[in-house]
């Protein structure tokens, strides 16, 4: 698998994933992985984005039973009980709005001949804890991009799978989600480098209750941004909407970048509790603007108030 | 049987409290075997949980012992009010514990800033007050004022659920029989009400 540069020097890729490792899932998937030992991986990237000194990978097993994915109910621990309902064999994504191609694709054409990289990003829920998780991603740049969109294509809008029959939380009487889940971006933000579509973790396809087959990973974002089991795009001149900010506001807005200075209405977002964390030795830690990732999309946001384009 | 029931109801009050000392022991052996990976969160809301069940408790008890006629009853009502009040105590103090830290600007924020909070510390200061005034020697004092200051458990009620809601992102399965219960409490002391008053 080839390892992207985000990764702290100290971290050996033989520390998170088997010596190797090809995703199963059909024979698309670990067809363009290979193996690059190293060279990328050891150069010193500390102003790169690369891990803080004290990060450390969460264990897989928290990061797959620990969720928010409401389309399977709101405890967290709901998802990794009934995400298995969700079929995800065929799955098909469709293209619309602003681009020469548009149309039904199925996902492994979508992601075929796009190179799969480990990436190691902090994640930081908007309830306040986080998590280390070594994603296997692809380029969400790479992804956009042959679907051709328009120079007039300012946003994309991303939508999760609406299916009541298989996604319990869809047909709960006490949610008021408005479904399905939409989430967006604007282009430049979708262009990022460190802008990915998660296709897996820890070297293995993507769990049903992370997102599969794939899922946006936008690190310096509220994890809510990160919309799941995608089958959407739709490439739009406008801000589109997302579920949250339909929901709730004054609450969740459309950038949701991390920020400790700017506080969620109901709670204080100036640290969070790092998991695994302990009733006896609470690891709560300061959150860092733009989770940490300032250096690399601060210029994204030049001129803006944070404070009010929250 | 209505005594017996009457008789274990204490003791079954007070499980969520064993439990609760089994889960942080499980805690101590290993971190998050007792409350999982986050748990802060986990300890807070069990409490918050738990205090809002022995509260409705606690407003039952008038309403059956009158429809019901069930005397063993009402005689315990002071006994689960202050058994809730514990609860509250308990969750407060983990809140300040857990998530404030000790640390006063934080709570001030939160007293300002959160409505969920500041209806969360009036119910507080309202179950204090009847707690306090709980005693046969504050009852005898305040005579026939008593009753009317321990309507405060009407607001009490009422502010936790709004807490509860005020709290909640989405997913209000559970809240929404809390409601219910409340309603249905409610509609007793209303329909008596009426009846004296009509």
């Amino acid at each position: 698998m080839k390892q992207s540069g985000y990764i702290k020097e100290d971290v050996r890729s033989s520390e998170i994933t088997p010596e190797h490792v090809f995703l199963n899932r059909r024979d698309f998937l670990g067809k363009s992985v290979a193996l690059v030992s190293g060279s990328l991986a050891t150069l010193p990237l500390s102003g790169l984005a690369g891990l803080q000194e004290d990060d450390e990978i969460t264990p897989e097993k928290i990061v797959t039973s620990y969720n928010n994915f409401y389309e399977f109910g709101t405890d967290k621990s709901d998802p990794v009980n009934y995400a298995h309902e969700m079929v995800t064999d065929p799955w098909t994504v469709t293209v619309s709005g602003k681009a020469n191609k548009t149309g039904k694709f199925f996902f492994e054409d979508v992601i075929k001949g796009i190179d799969q990289e480990e990436r190691i990003y902090r994640f930081r829920c908007v309830e306040a804890w986080s998590m280390v998780v070594p994603w296997v991603g692809i380029s969400l740049k790479r992804v956009l991009e042959q679907f051709e969109p328009h120079g007039d294509a300012k946003y994309v809008e991303f939508k999760t799978l609406y299916r009541p029959s298989q996604m319990r939380g869809q047909r709960s009487y006490f949610s008021n989600i408005d479904w399905p889940y939409v989430e967006g971006l604007r282009m430049d933000e979708a262009y990022h480098p460190l802008s990915i579509m998660a296709v897996g973790l820890y070297g293995k396809e993507l769990p049903n209750q992370n997102g599969a087959p794939w899922r946006l990973m936008i690190p310096w974002k509220y994890g809510f941004k990160s919309v799941k089991s995608i089958v959407s795009i739709r490439f739009s001149d406008k801000q589109p909407r997302n579920t949250w900010n339909l929901l709730a506001p004054h609450e969740y807005g459309f950038y949701a970048n991390v920020n400790p200075d700017v506080a969620h209405p109901r709670w204080s977002q100036a640290s969070e509790r790092r998991l695994p964390s302990s009733l006896f030795d609470p690891n709560r830690r300061p959150t860092l603007l733009f989770n940490g990732y300032a250096d690399e999309v601060a210029s994204l946001y030049s001129g803006m108030n944070l404070a009010k384009y929250y | 049987m209505l005594s017996l029931a009457a008789r274990a109801l204490p003791a079954l009050l007070f499980l969520p409290l064993v439990w609760l000392f089994f889960l942080l022991y499980l805690e101590y052996l290993e971190t998050g075997a007792g409350f999982g990976v986050n748990p802060d969160e986990a300890f807070v809301k069990y409490l918050g949980e738990w205090s809002i069940r022995i509260l409705l408790v606690a407003y039952s008890i008038s309403p059956f012992s009158r429809v019901f006629g069930w005397r063993a009853l009402s005689k315990m009502r002071r006994f689960v009010g202050l058994t809730a009040f514990m609860y509250v105590l308990l969750h407060l103090t983990s809140y300040v514990l857990l998530y404030i830290e000790l640390d006063w600007g934080v709570l001030l924020e939160d007293v300002i800033k959160r409505k969920y909070v500041i209806v969360g510390f009036l119910a507080f200061f309202c179950l204090l007050f009847m707690t306090i005034t709980s005693t046969n020697g504050w009852k005898k004092r305040l005579g026939s004022n008593w009753r009317a200051l321990h309507r405060l458990i009407h607001i009490v009620v009422l502010f936790s659920l709004l807490h509860y809601i005020w709290l909640t992102k989405d997913g209000f399965g559970v809240i929404f029989l809390y409601v219910v219960c409340f309603g249905v409490l409610s509609i007793e002391r209303v329909v008596r009400f009426t009846r004296k008053t009509g």
